[in-house]
């Protein structure tokens, strides 16, 4: 009786099949539609050949894309393209130093300047080991001195904010951002965007709770390194662009004028929250993918004994007419 | 379905064909699982090659033969410069005044080891306040730089920071650099005649323009295990064969009383991170008429701003204590010196942006920055005054604006002053 019931309403759906007596709700069924394009704006492998694969301070020069894919050299993104090339300023992400518990890394905020290539403002720090960029936080300026610890203490630490520490040794309730995905020197990172900073909800064994700023809550290893504090330039709402042409000086391109019917991804939606996602090993890169030309032969899709020439499909046969 | 073996198919239409267009896509887009090689295999160390590569066994061939060329040439290109008979193993810091200093003022006097007193010596600016020079001569020495020059080269492009969208005319004039270097020279000239004039100077000074300097530094705190090699090419270095001109500024209480000061600490900055570090070739003294029985005075250069990264005052200054502090070891290490017999003073002038960075440094020991030795450096600064207010580079200079006397008093003082 549930089961014909169920199967008749769209926003319920059976296990398996409606004989089975297990119901499962899916309430963000059907799919949400279209998700916001990669933005491809700049050639990341033109990055490495320009800096030689090394980090390195100094402002670069580098390629565009264009919204276009940099395989295959297609446009992906109609929305991105053109305007004023700006310097493009590498930024170290990932702040690892002594794990000892006795020393820090010590470095002294040089300079904060405004990075037309991202919304938060960006620090040069210099220590012993040389000079490296970071996103500023918000109260971040020149003089500072900021220290990184990779020692996870037992006790809750109260961050100082601008420092880097692991997660894992942070207070419940402290503000953090350039949250490393995984305890890894080349993993992505969580909060860069411009006055933006997650929240540590709690530690569970070796993973620590992260409440990312769209509410969803990540548990990520305790090793992974976050800096304390909102990240800078958060007025960066409040300003303006003045003109759709100031838009495109900065590479954005207005939309089409075509109308687009709004689907799934578009207006407000009350859903629960996910469930805590757990990052436990970094995925691994997806195997190449591989081109194959068949032949006419192979195309047949007949194997051993059924391979017959391709002219008998079509009524050719060796008899000198037909049956 | 029925096996059917022989059986033509009957109609093929368009239909079938996006149907198994279709499968075919979605089999394409479904991903195989990766292929590992077995732990095993991997155990034995043997080459693997993809299977599936129908030239499998031609490139193989190919690519060792480009990979054994390619190799045999890297390490031919390696073996020839490690042995060159200059090659040096161990990299160098070196300072060729292309970044600047993170710390400015303190990290160059921490590198030099020396203490920095703020403004020239009273009676330094005094000794030399009976040498007239008129604001017209000084006028026209900046003139001749800025308007009279008949050079016509390509100038940068212009960068507006506000309209940086704006693509400028790329304008034609002499480049900013040369500009400054010849109104280094006509100060330097003026100067020179009236300390003639005046008897002030004794004798007639020997300059060579554009001459490479190159000093090798090592030991101390921070390089003892990589050398250090400033390097520079001032536009006038400025030589004379009265030793008296480098005679030093600072007497024997004033140098103690330097040396109970304590060096700026730049804690967490490690004073060494903005040196490009390579290895070299030349480790000797790179200064023009090494070999005469010259003694350096001064040495005079310019620089140009960058357009978006202009240094900082306290940048262009440390970059100018550098360079004189480069001058002043080659002249203490001519000959082949290898001592410092006594405290010996060389001047530096720079010019950037109208402005003017004065050095004087008066070396007192030829020992890099360590706790033992507690001899150290006095340096005289005057960080950026301002001369005459340029123009932009794409700009004509009309007449000069802003001029400051006292600025050039203070040049003047620092080219001729002398303590009796």
């Amino acid at each position: 009786m549930i089961g014909t019931l169920a199967c008749e309403m769209s926003a319920l759906r059976l296990a398996t099949s409606c004989s089975s007596k297990i119901l499962i709700s899916t309430r963000n069924f059907p799919a949400r539609g279209t998700k916001p394009l990669p933005r491809h704006l700049w050639d990341m492998k033109d990055l490495e050949e320009k800096s030689g694969g090394e980090y390195t301070h100094k402002p670069l020069r580098i390629n565009k894309l264009g919204g276009r894919d940099p395989e295959t050299g297609r446009k992906v993104n109609q929305h991105i393209g053109g305007g004023v090339k700006f310097d493009y300023f590498m930024i170290d992400f990932h702040r690892r130093g002594p794990s000892d518990g006795i020393s820090t890394y010590d470095e002294r905020v040089l300079e904060v300047r405004r990075d037309p290539n991202r919304t938060c403002h960006i620090a040069l720090v210099a220590g012993i080991e040389g000079k490296r960029w970071i996103l500023a936080t918000e109260n971040m300026k020149a003089g500072d001195i900021i220290s990184t610890t990779s020692h996870l203490s037992e006790n809750p630490v109260i961050g100082v904010e601008g420092n880097a520490y692991p997660i894992g040794s942070l207070a419940a309730g402290t503000l953090i951002n350039s949250i490393e995905r995984y305890p890894t020197n080349d993993s992505e990172i969580f909060v860069q965007a411009a006055g933006a900073a997650a929240t540590i909800v709690r530690h569970q064994g070796d993973f620590t709770v992260v409440k990312l700023p769209h509410k969803h809550e990540f548990s990520l290893h305790r090793n992974c390194m976050a800096t304390v504090g909102r990240l800078s330039h958060a007025d960066i709402d409040n300003k303006i662009y003045g003109s759709a042409q100031m838009h495109r000086r900065f590479g954005y391109k207005m939309s089409s004028g075509l109308f687009h019917k709004k689907d799934g991804y578009f207006g407000r939606k009350i859903r629960a929250l996910p469930p805590v996602r757990q990052l436990d090993t970094p995925p691994t890169p997806p195997p190449p993918t591989q081109k194959f030309t068949l032949s006419k032969k192979e195309l047949s899709g007949l194997h051993g004994h059924a391979k017959v020439h391709n002219l008998l499909a079509h009524g050719y046969s060796t008899r000198d007419y037909p049956q | 379905m029925v096996f059917r073996k022989y059986r033509a198919v009957k109609q093929w239409g368009k239909m079938d064909t996006r149907i198994f267009k279709e499968i075919y896509n979605s089999r394409n887009k479904r991903k195989m699982p990766a292929f590992q090689v077995p732990e095993a295999i991997e155990a034995l160390g043997v080459k693997i090659f993809e299977a599936n590569d129908p030239m499998i066994f031609a490139r193989q061939q190919q690519r060792n033969i480009i990979e054994t060329a390619a190799n045999d040439y890297n390490q031919r290109i390696v073996q020839n410069e490690q042995q060159h008979p200059l090659f040096k193993s161990n990299k160098a810091y070196i300072f060729e005044g292309e970044e600047p200093m993170s710390d400015g003022i303190a990290q160059a006097s921490l590198l030099t080891k020396s203490i920095v007193r703020n403004g020239l010596p009273e009676s330094i600016i005094h000794s030399s306040s009976k040498i007239e020079i008129d604001e017209e001569t000084v006028c026209d020495a900046i003139l001749h730089g800025e308007r009279y020059d008949p050079t016509l080269e390509k100038l940068p492009k212009r960068f507006d920071p506000v309209l940086f969208w704006v693509k400028h005319i790329r304008v034609h004039g002499t480049p900013v650099v040369k500009r400054n270097n010849i109104i280094l020279d006509n100060l330097l000239r003026q100067v020179v005649f009236a300390g003639l004039r005046t008897n002030t100077l004794k004798t007639n000074m020997q300059i060579n323009r554009d001459s490479p300097l190159s000093v090798h530094l090592s030991g101390g705190l921070y390089f003892y295990d990589n050398p250090l090699v400033l390097r520079g090419q001032p536009h006038l270095t400025v030589q004379s064969s009265d030793s008296n001109i480098t005679s030093a500024w600072a007497g024997k209480s004033d140098i103690d009383a330097a040396n109970q000061e304590p060096l700026p600490d730049i804690y967490p900055i490690s004073p060494i991170i903005d040196f490009n570090k390579d290895n070299i070739y030349n480790d000797d003294l790179l200064l023009t008429r090494k070999t005469h029985q010259s003694h350096i005075h001064s040495v005079l250069w310019s620089r140009e701003q960058d357009q978006k990264y202009a240094w900082t005052k306290e940048q262009n200054m440390a970059n100018a204590i550098l360079t004189t502090y480069a001058a002043a070891v080659a002249e203490a290490t001519r000959n082949g010196q290898t001592e410092l017999e006594k405290p010996l003073l060389v001047r530096g002038v720079q010019l950037v942006d109208g402005r003017l960075d004065l050095v004087a440094f008066q070396l007192n020991t030829l020992e890099l920055t360590e706790e033992e030795n507690p001899v150290k450096n006095i340096v005289w600064i005057e960080k950026g005054i301002e001369l005459y207010k340029p123009k932009p580079f794409y700009e004509q200079m009309e007449q000069v604006e802003k001029l400051n006397m006292e600025t050039f008093k203070k040049f003047v003082a620092l080219m001729l002053g002398h303590i009796h």
